[in-house]
């Protein structure tokens, strides 16, 4: 009695796409704007720890890393990095919310848990600036 | 470079811790560190060697920084691992996983020698 297999690997139609797919609509070029704005992280994580391996370098070398961080390509930089950052974290609240209602994990209305991901933002970010704050 | 796919939960766990740090605290540190206090906007306890070493001599917030810099690397690397493929590159997803994995892990431990030594 002869067994039919299914083909190891099925030839089927692939659909082509040009490299340029996500400048099709305004959805995919958001869908690609979010995926690139946590490339722009990195960098932030690279001078951040930058700065704090700067402190081993005793005052003198500090001041003059904290002297230079004045300097408009540095403020151009900081700029252009939170506006991705902010284009993460709110695209990230919203995926958040998207994913735990189709993991069921949380049952709520999807806009509840988006307002509780802002809330919980905003908390965070108040804690973080009363540690930060209260320099000379 | 089986280990990169047999790892998978690990990248993703990775990158969704990440992702959610860096959604709940990059911006502000962002904003504070490179933008108001340069602008001076406001003054930081990190503005001065003094209370920088001060502020980081404290377990917790060394045990924060290590936490929210490597997560955040490996959050971005696995976007860098996907990108190619999204962009219809012809590179090997592997290797570029493999290159991106390896460099967040090298930032990973470079942050956690860095910082513990920095106070």
């Amino acid at each position: 009695m002869s067994v039919a297999h299914r083909p190891v690997k099925a030839n089927a139609y692939q659909r082509r796409f040009p490299r340029t797919w996500w400048l099709a609509n305004q959805r995919y070029l958001l869908f690609m704007v979010r995926e690139v704005s946590s490339l722009f992280l990195a960098p932030f994580a690279v001078l951040y720890l930058v700065q704090i391996a700067v402190l081993a370098g005793g005052p003198d070398g500090y001041g003059g890393f904290i002297d230079a961080t004045a300097s408009p390509g540095w403020i151009a930089f900081g700029v252009i990095v939170l506006a991705f950052a902010l284009v993460h974290s709110v695209t990230w609240m919203f995926q958040s919310a998207s994913i735990f209602m189709q993991l069921g994990m949380l049952r709520a209305p999807r806009a509840l848990l988006i307002v509780l991901g802002f809330l919980a933002w905003i908390g965070a970010s108040v804690l973080v600036a009363l540690v930060l704050l209260g320099g000379e | 470079m089986q280990w990169i796919s047999r790892l998978e939960v690990l990248w993703w766990s990775l990158f969704a811790a990440g992702g959610t740090l860096a959604a709940l605290l990059l911006p502000v540190h962002i904003f504070l560190n490179n933008v108001a206090a340069p602008l001076g906007w406001v003054s930081l306890r990190t503005d001065t060697y003094e209370m920088a070493t001060s502020l980081l001599g404290n377990p917790l917030v060394k045990a924060y920084l290590i936490v929210l810099l490597a997560l955040t690397m490996y959050h971005a690397v696995h976007r860098v691992r996907l990108l190619p493929e999204e962009l219809l590159l012809p590179l090997h997803e592997r290797a570029v996983g493999a290159f991106a994995y390896g460099l967040a892990t090298a930032f990973a431990v470079a942050a956690i020698i860095i910082v513990i030594m920095a106070s």
